[in-house]
């Protein structure tokens, strides 16, 4: 779905909320008329609180209603949209998924040329441990693509335009923040490196990492309830081991995951489509 | 236009309608049903740009008018040849082949200069492939019910010879023996079924597209066939394609973890 779209819809809702106002406005409800302002004051925050928040706001509509989708014959995705369900030979095994990024651990580094070779030799040694302390089936996955080198560097010059406007406009503040203009530099230096590395003729790949976490039970309620377990060790292990930002999928990131346990968009475009 | 759009706007111009009726006829409207309706028109711009953002849910509902809604049919088949995953989305087939890195060598026990080498190679590796490639570590457990009936059989054996002795009134050393043969069994037994044995496979799927079952398949085994390939030079690995059997171990929840290791637990 393209951002700009997306946008665009917002508005167009927000307009037809706006016409709801309009018609309250032209009419005196009294009591009545207080009930629908504040109703549609809600609605007008809840609109692009359901753009950015959808893993929220989804699992909380279908919870209410008790809507349970079936993704596949044989398979269903719980009210709360955070696990898949199979039911076979009379047990119920129960698939969750957590999100894994690697923005914290490499992306923001100042210099990540600097003692890489000692990181690559810690993380992956922390990788092994991480999995082999795990006791129950998991399954850890990354899919990567080579962007698109234009848009990769405009994009990162782009950000380096940005940033250096408010460098400068801090610089020419009557108080200078040294803190903040440190922090700005920062990351001047850190874009600086990127567009080095990619005018050295480095690809710019792009990482997906996410991981399956499966548990089973008598009961479909057992089988949930093992998997908040087995989600809870997962998370932690993986991301203390590797320091990782780690956090559970739900709704539509629950179910491209679930696809591409077997599916994988075939190009970047189809892939950002997706997410 | 696509559906997706189509019920948005729908939606969101049945929402104008109600608020433009409310402002036209406000004069001849009783107040209760002003209020109604300016509640409905703001549920209907809300819910406008809801089915827009979760389509499948919304049309899936609105289609099917139940709490469970179907939103796919079947998961995937196989090629004939059953190394090749197919599905279906919208109009367009997708083929999914899966490789396995045959990779038996611990990362730990490796020295600092391997270590550097090791995560160099495996860079390049993921960086080899220009469509979008998946790379899996699985943890599964290992189907043992085939060793374990085994042993079971064992155990049955020793116990009814150990019962036939003693029906016989044999010699005290040799019921001490068959029963120390039963103990040993009993053991055994319990020593496996203590902990579910776990095996480590790493796994690479792509995936191609095509406007019907045999273009997707025939793309699918090009690039992975390439793949396979830059993987095995890249990581001087033996890189092989799974067939279905293998597949559906990757991906069904209950061959990672086998009933049997299950109900064991």
């Amino acid at each position: 779905m393209k951002f700009e779209d997306e946008v665009a819809k917002v508005l167009f809702s927000e307009i037809g909320l706006i016409a709801s106002f309009w018609a309250l406005f032209s009419s005196d409800l009294g009591i009545f008329g207080i009930i629908d302002l504040i109703f549609l004051i809600a609605l007008v925050a809840l609109i692009p609180f359901t753009m950015f928040f959808d893993y929220l706001v989804l699992p909380f509509f279908t919870n209410i209603f008790g809507i349970v989708e079936i993704p596949a014959e044989g398979y269903e995705i719980t009210k709360k949209q955070d696990a898949v369900i199979k039911y076979i030979n009379g047990i119920y095994y129960a698939v969750g998924y957590i999100g894994a990024s690697i923005y914290e651990y490499v992306l923001r580094r100042e210099e990540p040329e600097e003692n890489l070779e000692g990181r690559f030799i810690q993380g992956l040694e922390l990788w092994e441990r991480a999995i082999a302390s795990i006791k129950f089936p998991i399954k850890f996955s990354i899919i990567s693509f080579q962007r698109d080198l234009v848009a990769a560097r405009r994009e990162l010059e782009e950000q380096r335009d940005y940033w250096e406007y408010r460098l400068s406009k801090e610089m020419q503040a009557t108080m200078p923040n040294a803190m903040e203009i440190d922090n700005i530099q920062r990351k001047i230096r850190v874009l600086d490196v990127k567009l080095n590395r990619m005018s050295a003729g480095e690809k710019p790949l792009g990482v997906l990492m996410y991981a399956s976490v499966y548990a089973c039970g008598l009961s479909k309620e057992a089988a949930l309830k093992n998997l908040e377990v087995a989600i809870k060790e997962a998370t932690v292990t993986l991301g203390n081991a590797l320091d990782l930002k780690v956090s559970r999928l739900y709704g539509r990131d629950l179910k491209n995951a679930f696809l591409f346990e077997y599916v994988i968009p075939p190009s970047e475009k189809e892939l950002d489509a997706l997410l | 236009m696509q559906t997706r759009e189509l019920l948005f706007y729908s939606i969101l111009g049945a929402s104008f309608l109600l608020s433009f009726f409310v402002i036209g006829f406000t004069l001849y409207l009783p107040n209760f049903m002003k209020f109604i309706l300016i509640f409905l028109a703001g549920i209907l711009a809300y819910f406008a740009y809801f089915s827009f953002k979760f389509d499948y849910i919304a049309m899936a509902l609105i289609s099917q008018k139940s709490k469970r809604i179907k939103t796919g049919g079947q998961r995937y088949w196989f090629s004939p040849t059953g190394d090749v995953l197919i599905t279906k989305i919208g109009n367009t087939f997708y083929a999914s082949v899966f490789l396995r890195i045959h990779s038996y060598s611990s990362y730990t026990e490796k020295t600092d200069e391997e270590k550097v080498e090791f995560v160099r190679l495996w860079e390049r590796a993921l960086g080899s492939s220009e469509q979008p490639v998946s790379f899996s570590s699985i943890i599964a457990y290992i189907n043992r019910e085939a060793y374990i009936s085994a042993i079971n059989e064992r155990l049955l054996k020793a116990q009814s010879k150990y019962e036939e002795a003693k029906h016989k009134e044999a010699k005290g050393e040799e019921i001490e023996r068959l029963r120390g043969e039963v103990a040993m069994w009993k053991n055994i037994l319990e020593h496996i079924k203590a902990t579910p044995s776990r095996n480590q496979l790493s796994i690479v799927i792509v995936t191609q597209k095509g406007e019907n079952e045999e273009a997707a398949v025939a793309n699918a085994k090009t690039v992975s066939s390439n793949l396979a390939i830059n993987l095995s030079a890249i990581l001087g690995v033996e890189v092989t394609q799974l067939n279905q059997h293998e597949i559906e171990a990757c991906i069904e929840a209950e061959k990672i973890m086998p009933s049997s290791e299950v109900v064991l637990k």
